[in-house]
Parts: C-alpha cells; structure tokens; sequence
C-alpha cells in the first residue's frame, strides 16, 4: 500500500456532450430500428391474419318478407308439377301450376301477379325444368313430349330517356314501373327484368302411351331426351348440330331409339328418373329406395335432317342392360340404416350430372356418386346430412354444390355439400310443413312455400362455404372418387366443377423440396466451409471465398430455367450415370485421401502443398470417369438393363433400390463399427504388432477401409435382400411417404434438389465460415501442440466450439428453400402428388400462391384459401426459426466461457 | 413489253401469295380498316397466354397506324382477365373460354350490367405429340384423350392409359409411360380442355402444369414419351397435331384449316374478347377503334399470321353490333 500522493495534472474525466447525444441518439434508432422489425412482422401476420379471418365466417338467413301466393289452391298442387323460382335480381318470380298449363310471373316483393304465360296445349303428365339451362320438358298422356325455354331477361333503358330523367323512381330497392319489375343501376340505367318463353313444337312418339317420366341432357354438341312410357320401354332421342361457320348451314343428327326397360314386375313405375353424366347412363329410382342404373348405348349415326328413323315395333325391342341393381339404403353406412325402411321424399340431380341427391322420411338428405373401384363403377354415398324431421323439398344450386332442403316441420336448412356444412338455418313456419323450398339463382336468397300458399323469403349469406379445416386437412370423399384422398385442384373453367382444396399434398410438397434441397445442399456447403476455414492454404481461400459467394448472386429464375431446359433433359439420358456418379465421387476422394497416406514419406510431404489441386486434378475426373464408364455397367447389373423400367415398376424385385438407398447408412455404419472393433483389447494388440514387423501405419488405416467398405456393402445387400424376401418394395406406396422410388418424370425433384442447393450452398457456406473463423486460434493451437493431429483438432475441438454457427447456418438455409418459389415453379411440373419418389415432380406452398393468385378473385374463398396456404408457410418458417434460436442459445452458453 | 413484264411480276407475287394464304382466307366480306383522327391514349389487356401473340400482333398492326397509342399485353392465363376488368386496371380480357357465371356475378355486382364477350378468332385445340410419335399417323378419339388425362374416365373409355402401348403402339414405345404436359388453373385452355376433352372430369395429378401453351409445346418437343395440349397457333415443326375423332367409330379429323369451319373437329373453340360495354352507351374512339381494328381485313390476317382461322363476316358483323359499333 503506498500512500504516496501523485500529483498529476487534473485531467477532466467527463465524456463530452456531444459524445453523449451522439450514444443516445444511436441508441435510440437502433432502439427504434429493432421495435419496428418486430413491428412489420407482426403486421404480417396481422394482415395474414385478417384476410383469412373471414373464412370461419358463417353463414346466415335475415328474414325479408312474406306475401301469400296462391290462396286456397292447396287442393290442386301436386309437388313434382308447381314451381317457384326468380330472378337474379329478386324482382320477379314465376309459378307455376302446370296442370293448369300455365305459368304466372309475379312481382316479387309484394307477390302481386303480373302476367300469365300458356306453356302446353295439353295437361302435362310429367314435366322436369332445369334451373341452369331454364328448360322444361313435358311427356304427355298421348306419349308426346314438348320442350321449351323459360328465362329471365333484363332490358336496360338510360335515365335520360324517361320522363323527368327518372328521378319520380325510387332509387333504392324493386317498384314496378308501366307493369314491370324494374330497379335503377349504379350506372344510372333502369333495369327492366322481363320473362321470355319460348316454347318448340311437341314431337310425337312412337308408341301412345302416356309419358310418365322424362329428362334431358344439354351436351355441348346438343340435347338428348329420354322419355319413360307406362308400358316400361324406354325412348331415347339424341340431336348433334354442327353448324359450318362459313356458309352457317346447321346440319342436325337426329338418333332415336326405344329399349325395354327390365324392370322386375310389381315393382310398378319409378319415382325418379334421370340422365347421368353426358346422357349415357340412365337412373331409375323407386320410394322405397330400389334403383336401377342402365346403359343407354347411343345408337350409331343415321345422319338424317330433322326427319325420324323408322320406329321399331315392340316384339322387336331390345333390353337394355343393367349396369347396376340394388337398394340406396343397404349402401348408406351401418349406423344410419334404418330398421323400419324409410322412403324416399325428394330426388334431385346435381350441377354437372354426376351426383344425385335425395331426401327421405327420417330426416336424411345422402349425395350418391359413381366411384370407380378397379374397373367397375359402382354407387356411392358420399355425404350424409342427418335433422329431424321429414324432408319435403331440395333445391339444388346451379352455382356450386349447394343445396336448399325444406323439412316437414317448417324448418330450412342451406348446405354445402363438399365441406359438409350446414350454412344456415331457419324456421320459416312454426308449424306448417314447407311445400317448395325456393333457392336464389345467385345463391343469395332462400324462400319457403307453405302448403297455405303462404311464400316468406329470407336473405342468404352464405359464407365461405368451401372452407372447413376438415376439408382442407383431411381427405375427402369427391365427386368421382370411390375413396377419400387428398387432392389439390382449386379452380376450372366451368360451375359445374367441385373446387378440391386439400392443402396436404402442397404441404407435403414444401416439406419434400425442402429435404431434397438440404440433403443435397447441406452435407457439400458445412463440409466445404470446414474444409476452407481449416485446411485449405489462406491464399487459395481469399479466393474461393468470394467465388462461392458469387453462386448467391445468380436470380433464381435463371437456376429454374436451366434446370428445366438444360439440365433436366441432359440429366434423362443419362441417369444411371448420375446416380453412379453420387457415389463413386465422394468415394474416390476418399480413396485419394488413402493413397496419398501411402506414398513413401518424401513424396507425402511434397505433394500435401498440393493437396487441393491433386483432388480437383486427379480425384474428381477420376470420379467422373468412373461413373461414365460405370453407368452402363451398373443399369445391366442390377436394373435388369433398363433403369426407367425398372423405376416404373415393370420388371425386377426391389432390392437394387433398397441396395442404392441403404448404402450410404450402411458406409456410416461399417465406420462407426471398424473403429469400436479395433478398440477391443486383442483386436489392438494385434494391428499393433502388425505394425511392428514392417506394415506402416498407413497399409494398416487402408486395411481399415477396405474392411470397413466391405462390411457395409455386406450389410447393405443383406439387408435389401432380407427386405425383399419380406415383401417389401421401395416402389410400392409406403403410409405416410407414398412410393419412395417411382417412375422417372423428366422434371423430377434430383434435378430441382441439385438446383435449389446452388441456392442455399451459398448462404450456409458463408456463415457457417464465418462462425468457424469466430472460433479462437489459440484453441486450435493448443490442441495441435498437444499433438492433435488437424482433423482431430477441427473434429473434436472447433465444430463443437463453432456448433451454435454452423447450426444457424443450417436453418437460414433451411428458410431460405421452404420459400423458394421460382426455381420450383420453373423446373417441376407442379404436380400435387404425395411421393417421397425424386424422381418425380411436387407442388410447394409458395409455387402454388405464385400461380394462383393471379387468377383468384379478390375476397373469393379460393383467394382467401390461398392466403391461408402464405400463413402456414410463415408459422412454419416462424416456428423452425424460434426452435433454432433457442438451441442456438444452447449450443452459446455451451462455448461462451471459451 | 414493259407492262407485260409488270403484269407477269404480278401474277407471279398473286400466285406466290394465293398459294401461301390458298389454305387459309380472310371471308372477303369482311371490309379493310378505315383510319381515323384523334385516336390515342394507353391500352391494357390482361387475359390469356393462348391469345398473347394474337393480341400482340394487333397490338402491332394498330400502334403503326396510331403512334400515339401505347399498348401493354400481360397473358398469364384466361382466369386473370375476369378480375382486371372488374378492378379497371385492364381495357380488354382476352379469353380462350366463355366466363363463368360467377365471374359474370362479379362483374354486375360492381358494374350493373354483364361484360360483352366478342368472338375474334376460330381456334382447334390440339393434341401435341412428338414428331417422331407414330399415333400421330392415326389419331385419337377424344375418349382415349379423357383417358389419358383424367383420373375419371368420364367420356366412357373402360380402362385407364397409362403407357403408349395400351394405345396399341408397339417397339419401343410399347412400355413407356406416357408424359403428361398441359396448362395451369388459371388458363382458359385447362377450363375448355377439362369441359369438353375431359368431359368435367378431374386431371391427374401428375399432368405438368406449365405456364403457356409455348411451354407445353417445348416440354412435348424436347421428351419423346410426351403428350401435351394447347391452341394450334403454337404448332411448331418439333411436334405434331394428333388428329381427333370425336367418338369411336366416327372419323379421324385432323387439326388443319380445311376442317377448321365445317364443325367437324371435336374441340373447335372461339377465341373471345371481353370488354367492359354499357349497353346504350357510346364506346371511347381509343377502344371503338381497336376493336373495328380486330374485326377488319388487317385484323384478322393477323389471326391468320398467328395460326389460328379467322372469322366470318356475317359472325364479324354481329360481334360488332354487340358494341354498337356501326
């Protein structure tokens, strides 16, 4: 302790204030800087969050009005023959009663009868209208049929054209003006909404039995019609018109045919009739849930105009075949057969033609479709809506599949058959059974016609009914399909398509690209970063570095477009080759490495100035050549001469697959296992004595490698033969990963994998380089002056140091392919399959948003959906990203001390 | 002799060019394109890749006569026009499809009235194969085409077609499987494929979804085992037009002009122009221009120029009178 007061001169020990503004200020924005980071991401998600939102939206009915229609009519209707319908607009509606042949337009809001239109000259036996196409058909006592057109037309008038500009009108809402429905647009017309009916002339049938049943397909290349007669024949008549767009001659084929129904006697006339799919198939159905599904072979092409082909006479008729027989409630599943048979209310078909409705006593409305199993199409149920009470009425939509439902005790119920949701529901009488249920054209607007003629008329929202978290995660029964699957397949160009919107087969897809990319790209960018930082000569690395970091500057578009018209193409010639080439490259650097050890000591210490020269002169080409030479070789020996066949599942058993895939575990096996085996006492003793009579260390490590290579191809080929002898196939379609080898696609996942790593290897590369470079040199000195040799220092002593680094570097590349978008728009075929097979394409998350977007209308479900898809692919990035951090955290404390 | 030698000069350039337009002609009831004054401004259209050469040619022919008019064509796909049109951000929707009523819904629910959709081009939606493909020598009928596309089989075919062989080829071709090519959602072509090849049937999963038409037809040039479909103005020497037949037992009908008008050809298919038309309303001389433009002679030798068959006059004149032009 020295208590010797040093004078020195008062120097002032205050920072000065500048300095200290100048800190606070740069606090404050690095402050401000890191708060709005945070910000921005979490209004991401925000606004992720908010259009998404709105997809668990339900629907609803708002009540409207009620008018009554018909008073005291009850006596009369018959529910197969009376309609209600209206138009887009809700401003005008028809009824009909068509035994009275005509139909009455109304004024929609206030019910007020308008006009009367005659549709038939004669009291119709059977009648049909298509909501779609507006068309009704009729069938007479006189077996005559008639067809016709109802449709809604508007007639636009400007403003200006009437008196006083319009402006006595009302501008909101429906009035009537000069007799007329009519509502005013934001474009300043009036818009008058007018029936027009157009009706054909009635065709004479062949036999003079009353039609009982009719229906009627509208092909693109025109109308079939087929008519059921009392006396169970069939008539089919089918019109083809080409018109020639040069000289406008229509010229029409007109085929007719009458075929014997077989219908089992007793059975007596059925319910319901229809015309499945494109007119080809007829269904037949019963009360009592009997069906009858019959193949209506179109007759060959007669090629008359307009006339009629002579009618065969009723000796002569031939049956029609059965395709399929049997009773819709023996296929409903077990639990909801009934043991008192129910019967069927209500039969209706869906948009399309595929799938039939129908509604029965207990309260049940099934879907039926036609599956296909192995060859044959069988019927289907497919969705099964269960309530309490009787069903009186279905209106199918003519949008999507949406159904309208009427039940005896008053209530209604909307329904969206895919997702199988119940939209709304309402009850429009206490307690009067709903004759006719009324469904909007534009899917907006429910209405309930009482059995007293009384019609209220609720509002319809409904929703996003597409979406539920079960149809988008689960696999799904779809129209045509004989079992659930999961598939993508959003939009068409047509109404009548069902969206598929199961998000399993593009989530799967993400997750494959993102193996294929990391497997390929993670073993070469850590490994080459350990290699520059630890063993490379400084100068050669201050050149390669920036080289490697070079690769991160190509745009993605460009890596996409090579690989699907370059690379891909070269690859599919030569792909045996390539396959060879994976294995026999890595191994013959290996074996380089074995050799060198070999040389006598002089020529060691020469060529290690060379080291990487020699691996990038001699081992690679040597690899190379090898594989070429190998390819041919390798595709006769074990894939039976041809690789593509082999993959496609044509010839051969399983285990050269199984050989291929399981080798390079085996090689990490055989290693782990020479080296425990030449820890154990004798085993040492001996490779030490061996040492001793004159085989140097290095003959000794070579033996180690041919025994450990050795044991590994051992075990690899014994353990795929032993696979096989089980049964197992790496083509055949495994649980979870479908076929793990397949048929080889031209655009296949190696090629996009190889690609998408010259993406990522950059990234990784660099910080895994610098966070090598962050490890101590004087750790790395002290383990050499141990006598460590490099590998063992850079093994045992700066990975480990460097593991919070390198394992950051893994996952910013593991963010950085999950995102990927272009290369894989670009160089895969976007194929929605669920195959770990890479030799097939994918469909990720993000390739899917580029390409949907687009073309997905703002606010739409499908749009919505696809936002959905944008946040699952952020919670995914964000939770990978957290569980990094917090291991990396780990993986610091662990070095932190150093 | 000096009006000999120009009237043999131009019976020879008559000749030459009758012979090279012999297979396809403009209707000569459709009139030549009348310039006008006071045209100019920017145009927009965003629709589909089928159509893009098309419009980019009347793009071309137009802005020569106008050069005050700029024209941006963006053909991601027919699906892509419905929602520009609402938004404004586009004067013209090409579509290689007719709307869909839910399109049509959404257009009204902001506008008030319906979109017109002009017909301007005749097109044959072909089949592409290899060159080297011996089916293109025979054909397909359209049920083996659903079979080969569809995961349902809807036309009717019994089995499903899985390698050239179960087409009946042989050699080399017998057992490789078939490599399918086709278009993404947002094309109008997949919506018309799926309707009327498909018979509303669902593609199979492994069908490639490209970008446009060109990338189909490179995709079938460059992979011998390929099938893919598109607008036949795409048609290059690499691959062949499959003739079609539209049902078994009917004939084959292939995909050139002389069948294009007679109706014959199963997958025949306008190409249509949407444009936003209040009805009773004058069109801007900007759009009324263009429009007459497509319709006139120049016009649609420029459809002819893109390999696609133009229209007639009397389809010309109604086209026309759906905008009240003349």
């Amino acid at each position: 302790m020295d208590h010797q007061q040093v004078q020195v001169k008062r120097r002032t020990r205050k920072t000065r204030p500048s300095v200290i503004l100048l800190d606070h200020v740069s606090r404050g924005i690095i402050t401000i800087g890191g708060i709005g980071i945070i910000l921005a991401v979490s209004l991401v998600f925000v606004f992720l969050a908010s259009v998404v939102a709105p997809l668990f939206q339900q629907g609803s009915a708002t009540f409207h009005h009620s008018v009554t229609l018909f008073p005291g009519a009850k006596s009369e209707k018959s529910e197969r023959w009376s309609f209600i319908e209206v138009d887009s607009f809700h401003a005008l509606g028809i009824h009909g009663l068509l035994n009275e042949r005509y139909v009455q337009s109304f004024f929609f809001p206030t019910g007020q009868p308008l006009d009367e239109y005659l549709l038939f000259e004669q009291i119709p036996r059977t009648f049909t209208y298509n909501r779609e196409t507006g068309t009704v058909l009729a069938g007479f006592e006189d077996g005559s049929t008639q067809a016709g057109r109802i449709i809604f037309n508007s007639r636009y008038l400007n403003l200006s054209d009437l008196e006083e500009g319009g402006k006595k009108l009302p501008d909101k809402g429906i009035f009537l003006w000069e007799g007329k429905a009519a509502l005013k647009t934001q474009e300043g017309q009036l818009r008058v909404q007018e029936v027009s009916i157009e009706m054909e002339k009635p065709i004479k049938g062949y036999f003079r039995e009353p039609v009982v049943l009719i229906d009627r397909v509208d092909r693109p290349s025109g109308p079939i019609v087929a008519g059921y007669y009392a006396n169970e024949v069939l008539f089919l008549r089918s019109v083809t018109k080409k018109t020639n767009l040069l000289t406008g001659e229509e010229t029409l084929e007109v085929e007719e045919k009458d075929i014997k129904v077989p219908v089992d006697s007793g059975k007596g006339i059925p319910h319901h009739f229809f015309l499945l799919g494109s007119g080809d198939m007829a269904f037949l159905l019963w009360k009592d849930g009997n069906f009858l599904r019959l193949d209506l072979n179109l007759p060959v092409a007669t090629g008359m105009q307009g006339g009629e082909v002579a009618p065969a006479s009723p000796a002569h008729l031939e049956e029609a075949k059965i395709l399929e027989k049997g009773n819709l409630f023996s296929l409903l599943p077990a639990s909801k057969k009934d043991q008192h048979q129910a019967q069927i209310t209500s039969a209706v078909i869906l948009l399309g033609r595929g799938t039939i409705v129908t509604g029965d006593t207990v309260g049940r409305v099934c879907s039926w479709h036609l599956g296909r199993t192995g060859e044959t199409l069988t019927l289907i149920n497919s969705h099964l809506f269960q309530h309490h009470s009787e069903v009186t009425s279905i209106v199918p939509s003519t949008r999507k599949r949406l159904l309208a439902i009427g039940y005896k005790d008053g209530s209604s119920r909307v329904v969206y058959l895919t997702s199988e949701r119940v939209l709304a529901e309402v009850k429009v009488f206490p307690n009067e059974p709903i004759e006719r249920v009324l469904l909007a054209p534009k899917d907006d607007g429910l209405g309930g016609w009482g059995e007293n003629g009384t019609f209220a008329f609720y509002t319809l929202k409904e929703g996003q009914p597409e979406f539920s978290l079960k149809a988008l995660f689960t696999p799904i029964l779809y129209e045509g399909n004989a079992e659930k699957e999961h598939v993508w397949q959003s939009s068409s160009g047509t109404d009548s398509f069902e969206p598929k919107f199961g998000l399993i087969p593009l989530i799967f897809g993400t997750l494959k690209a993102t193996f294929y990319s990391l497997l390929f790209g993670v073993p070469i960018a850590l490994l080459a970063a350990i290699y520059t930082s630890e063993f490379l000569h400084p100068d050669l690395r201050a050149r390669i570095k920036p080289l490697i970091e070079m690769m991160a500057s190509l745009p993605s578009v460009v890596l996409g477009f090579l690989a699907a018209l370059v690379i891909a193409p070269y690859v599919e010639n030569r792909v045996p080759t390539i396959i060879l080439s994976l294995y026999c490259v890595p191994f013959t650097f290996f074996l380089s490495g074995y050799v060198v050890q070999l040389f006598p000591k002089r020529w060691f210490v020469l060529s290690s100035r060379f080291q990487f020269y020699i691996l990038l002169a001699i081992s690679l080409p040597t690899g190379i050549v090898l594989s070429i030479a190998g390819g041919p070789l390798l595709e006769r020996v074990l894939f039976y001469g041809d690789l593509k066949s082999w993959l496609d599942g044509q010839k051969g058993q399983g285990s050269p697959g199984w050989f291929l895939l399981l080798l390079p575990i085996a090689v990490l096996a055989g290693g782990l296992v020479i080296h425990r085996v030449t820890q154990i006492p004798w085993i040492r003793t001996w490779i030490e004595s061996l040492e001793k009579r004159k085989l140097s260390p290095a003959a000794v490590d070579s033996l180690k490698m041919v025994a450990s290579g050795l044991f590994s191809v051992v075990v690899a080929i014994g353990v795929s033969l032993t696979l096989d002898r089980i049964g197992v196939d790496p083509r055949n379609s495994f649980p979870l990963v479908g076929r793990l080898l397949g048929t080889y696609v031209q655009r296949n996942s190696l090629v996009v994998g190889f690609l998408m790593g010259f993406a990522i290897i950059p990234i990784i590369y660099t910080i895994a380089d610098d966070a090598l470079k962050s490890v101590p040199n004087s750790l790395r000195a002290g383990a050499l002056s141990l006598g460590a040799t490099p590998w063992q220092t850079t093994v045992r002593v700066v990975i480990p140091t460097a593991m919070s680094g390198l394992f950051s570097a893994v996952m910013i590349g593991f963010g950085r392919a999950v995102g990927e978008t272009m290369i894989v728009l670009m160089a895969t075929g976007n194929t929605p399959i669920m195959e770990w097979n890479p030799f097939n394409g994918f469909r990720t998350l993000s390739a899917n948003i580029a390409v949907e977007l687009p073309e997905a209308v703002v606010g739409s479900t499908h749009y919505r959906i696809l936002f959905l898809a944008a946040l699952t692919l952020f919670i995914i990035t964000f939770l990978v990203n957290t569980i990094a951090e917090i291991q990396r955290m780990r993986f610091r404390t662990r070095s932190y001390q150093l | 002799m000096r009006i000999g030698r120009l009237s043999l000069l131009l019976g020879l350039l008559i000749l030459v060019a009758s012979v090279a337009m012999a297979q396809v002609r403009v209707d000569p009831g459709i009139p030549s394109y009348r310039q006008v004054q006071g045209v100019s401004g920017n145009l927009k259209s965003i629709g589909s890749d089928t159509m893009n050469n098309l419009m980019a040619l009347w793009a071309e022919g137009f802005t020569k006569m106008y050069p005050n008019v700029k024209i941006e064509i963006e053909g991601k796909g027919s699906s892509t026009a419905p929602p520009a049109l609402i938004a404004g951000t586009a004067q013209f929707g090409p579509m290689s499809r007719p709307m869909k009523s839910a399109e049509i819904d959404n257009f009204q629910k902001k506008y008030g009235y319906p979109p017109v959709g002009l017909r301007t081009a005749i097109d044959m939606l072909a089949v592409f194969v290899h060159k080297d493909n011996p089916i293109a020598k025979r054909g397909l009928t359209l049920q083996e085409v659903d079979a080969i596309f569809s995961v349902n089989r809807r036309g009717g075919h019994p089995k499903d077609i899985r390698t050239w062989g179960d087409l009946g080829l042989t050699g080399e071709w017998a057992n490789k499987p078939i490599d399918l090519y086709g278009r993404n959602a947002a094309s109008g072509t997949y919506g018309y494929f799926k309707e009327h090849a498909l018979f509303n049937g669902d593609y199979k999963p492994t069908v490639k979804e490209q970008p446009g038409t060109s990338s189909v037809v490179q995709g079938v040039a460059s992979d011998r085992f390929a099938i893919g479909y598109g607008g036949i103005g795409y048609l290059t020497a690499d691959v062949l037009a499959v003739p079609l037949a539209a049902a078994p037992g009917k004939p084959y009908v292939p995909a050139d002009p002389s069948h294009a008008y007679t109706g014959d050809y199963p997958l025949a298919r306008f190409l249509y122009n949407y444009v936003n038309y209040k009805p009773g309303s004058q069109l801007d001389p900007l759009r009324r221009e263009f429009i007459r433009y497509m319709f006139s002679r120049e016009g649609q030798s420029d459809v002819v120029k893109d390999g696609y068959f133009p229209v007639t006059a009397a389809i010309a004149q109604q086209e026309l009178a759906k905008v009240g032009i003349r």
